[in-house]
């Protein structure tokens, strides 16, 4: 029952999965919502819709960590999700 | 004749038994084999790690749907008739010449219910000088007695539905934000669920059709678990949302508001409470003309039929700018909650500033639909008796959740140490958790017993209930058989339970077959106690079967005999992966 280790990564790895997947998916969540909340015409529907989706598109961050097997690849693409946001919130 | 009827059963319903069968061998698209692991793992150590304080959530939390409706069987002082013609602007007068009120910031007025028919104020004191000293500004929660106006804190006396309120978000930890704790494992408790149905995906169909009683334990719990966890999917997702909704909306606002709005939260709030852009200047001349509160409460009770008039927010009373803010709602509709906000001057209800029940703008009704399945809050009692047995369900599923965890690691691809440790941690999670029920019972008992004169009683009948749980814990800890702990628990809280509604009748000398027509909620207490003492009895006695024998992992025989493969099995374990 337990999963098969073969299939599980090293600890740095792991380390680095688990801080992209809860770090770097916070960041990426909440730089993705204030771009949105900021570019909509309407900002108060939006605001309140971040008030939970929020936390869904977090927890959907965090699982498509662990369906990409590198985890250079997860922090790239956490990243680049970051830094589109953060130039469509700053330009 | 059986077989007859099975045959008649076969003809009328055999299209029925084919589709069913189909559908559950009907296999979807599922993981690849490293993903299904991957998840796999992430959900098992997710799922471990919340799990003892999800439990506690959950189990407290059930209790807590029912909040209000226990208020009148923890103090008899709430068993009284709600006085038709009460005078509130007596009861404010008299509350504000006993506490001084700060009227520059809003009082919360709560009007009387059958549930709890005193007229309920909260507000801030007012900052002053009493002799040389400076008093500082105090919360205050004052009842007011519906006969003969007496102000009370009846809060200090009994907090037995409140302890466990604040319980299911750990309010009562040292450090005093227990809520952004419950917040984050409510995320991870989302997490741990979508991981669990992607990894249950392939199957799934078979999976909710899984009520199988017979095979291994191991198999008993997985069934127990993914069945469980089928059919509460879509509470258990609503919750762990609107949960970290509660627990954690900070984390959230606070970018939002740091980066759009320059750190202005006022802004952020007045988008889903309009009445809070109303300034009101504290240096206001106090005035008489103010059409009197009595008055205006009889007219937006007029106005709004359908609706209910639950509480209401008074700022500046008194004085020439004071306003209202009503708060309408039943418990009924899902967008029936709104505000209407007046001045007390003309009494005429400001559109701009208030919330249309049912004709609400989208952000204004979301933080109200999320309140509202959080609180279970409508479609009356049955939704929160609903509410209840899905949270049951969702704490056995989180307890199966563990045995599975022990019982697959209780093989001999582990070391002996590594199964000691297993074996204690199920127990000390165990005995947390089992022993909730017989504490739960205990803080009930406790509320009865404690005698209602003593001074400073809410707070020891709080210390009764955490010191006895503690003791229950350290008890079952000792008890190294889980079949003997769950029954001695249940035996324990079986008894315990049996003797809430005796004391209640004792001590408040209100049986539960003399009341349940004037009392209703209060018989509902001791029934739900007394079913529960009879069906814990029952099933301690007559349905568990414990053997004699312990759960402490012994070392296995082929792990002795076969010292070579122990001694790989070790070199493998050290060498990094």
């Amino acid at each position: 029952m337990p999963a098969k280790k073969k299939y599980l990564s090293g600890s740095w790895k792991r380390f680095s999965k688990v801080t992209a997947a809860i770090l770097g998916g916070f960041i990426a969540t909440m730089l993705l919502h204030v771009a949105i909340i900021k570019r909509v015409p309407y900002d108060a529907p939006a605001l309140m819709t971040a008030a939970y989706s929020s936390f869904i598109v977090w927890v959907g961050f965090m699982i498509l960590t662990y369906f990409i097997h590198k985890a250079w690849q997860v922090w790239c693409l956490l990243g680049a999700i970051s830094l589109m946001s953060a130039l469509v919130i700053y330009l | 004749m059986v077989l007859i009827g099975r045959y008649f059963a076969y003809e009328c319903f055999s299209d029925l038994f084919i589709k069913r069968k189909k559908i559950m061998n009907m296999k979807l698209k599922g993981l690849g084999n490293r993903t299904y692991n991957v998840l796999f793992h992430t959900h098992t150590v997710s799922g471990i790690v919340i799990s003892f304080a999800l439990f506690v959530i959950f189990y407290a939390g059930a209790f807590a749907l029912f909040r209000h409706e226990i208020k009148q069987w923890e103090n008899p002082a709430f068993r009284q008739q709600v006085n038709p013609s009460f005078d509130y602007h007596k009861a404010i007068h008299k509350t504000d010449s006993l506490y001084r009120v700060d009227w520059a910031k809003p009082v919360y007025v709560y009007f009387p219910e059958e549930q709890v028919p005193f007229f309920r104020l909260v507000g801030n004191t007012e900052e002053g000088k009493q002799g040389d000293t400076t008093v500082a500004s105090r919360r205050f929660y004052a009842y007011v007695a519906p006969m003969n106006y007496q102000v009370d804190e009846l809060y200090e006396k009994t907090t037995l539905s409140d302890t466990l309120y604040f319980l299911h978000f750990f309010q009562q930890l040292p450090i005093q934000r227990g809520q952004y704790i419950a917040g984050l494992v409510a995320v991870f408790f989302l997490f741990a669920t979508i991981t669990g149905l992607l990894i249950h995906w392939r199957s799934l169909f078979t999976k909710f059709y899984a009520f199988i009683t017979e095979g291994s334990w191991k198999t008993i719990w997985t069934n127990l678990h993914t069945v469980l966890g089928v059919i509460g999917l879509p509470f258990q997702i609503m919750y762990a949302v609107t949960g970290a909704f509660f627990g954690i909306l900070i984390l959230i606002l606070a970018p939002v508001v740091f980066m759009l709005y320059g750190g202005d939260t006022d802004q952020v709030y007045q988008k889903i409470s309009p009445d809070l852009a109303i300034k009101v200047n504290p240096e206001a001349p106090t005035t008489d003309k103010n059409i009197p509160f009595t008055t205006l409460y009889k007219q937006v009770v007029k106005a709004y039929p359908t609706l209910h008039v639950k509480r209401a927010s008074l700022t500046n009373y008194g004085k020439e700018d004071a306003f209202v803010t009503w708060y309408l709602g039943d418990e009924k509709g899902i967008f029936s909650d709104g505000t209407a906000v007046m001045y007390m001057r003309d009494g005429k209800i400001l559109p701009e500033y208030s919330i249309t029940p049912i004709k609400k703008e989208y952000s204004q009704a979301v933080r109200d639909l999320i309140r509202k399945l959080h609180f279970a809050s409508f479609g009356d009692v049955m939704i929160k008796v609903l509410y209840f047995v899905l949270s049951m369900i969702t704490c056995l599923m989180i307890i199966s959740g563990v045995m599975i965890w022990r019982t697959a690691r209780d093989n001999k691809r582990y070391t002996l140490k590594q199964r000691l440790f297993h074996h204690r941690v199920t127990k000390v999670y165990l005995a947390i958790c089992l022993s909730m029920f017989p504490a739960f019972a205990i803080i009930f008992l406790a509320n009865k017993l404690v005698p209602m004169s003593m001074e400073g009683r809410a707070d020891f009948v709080n210390q009764i209930f955490f010191i006895s749980w503690l003791a229950l814990t350290i008890l079952g800890s000792f008890w190294n058989n889980y079949a003997k702990l769950n029954k001695n628990f249940l035996f324990l809280g079986g008894m315990l339970s049996l003797i809430i509604p005796i004391a209640n009748g004792i001590v408040t000398n209100d049986w539960f077959w003399q009341v349940w027509q004037t009392l209703p909620r209060v018989a509902c207490v001791d029934i739900f106690w007394l079913l529960t003492g009879i069906t814990a009895l029952v099933l301690a006695l007559k349905v568990l079967k414990v053997k004699a024998t312990s759960d402490v992992p012994t070392a296995l025989e082929t792990f002795e005999n076969d010292t070579k493969k122990v001694q790989t099995m070790q070199v493998k374990r050290q060498l990094p992966t």
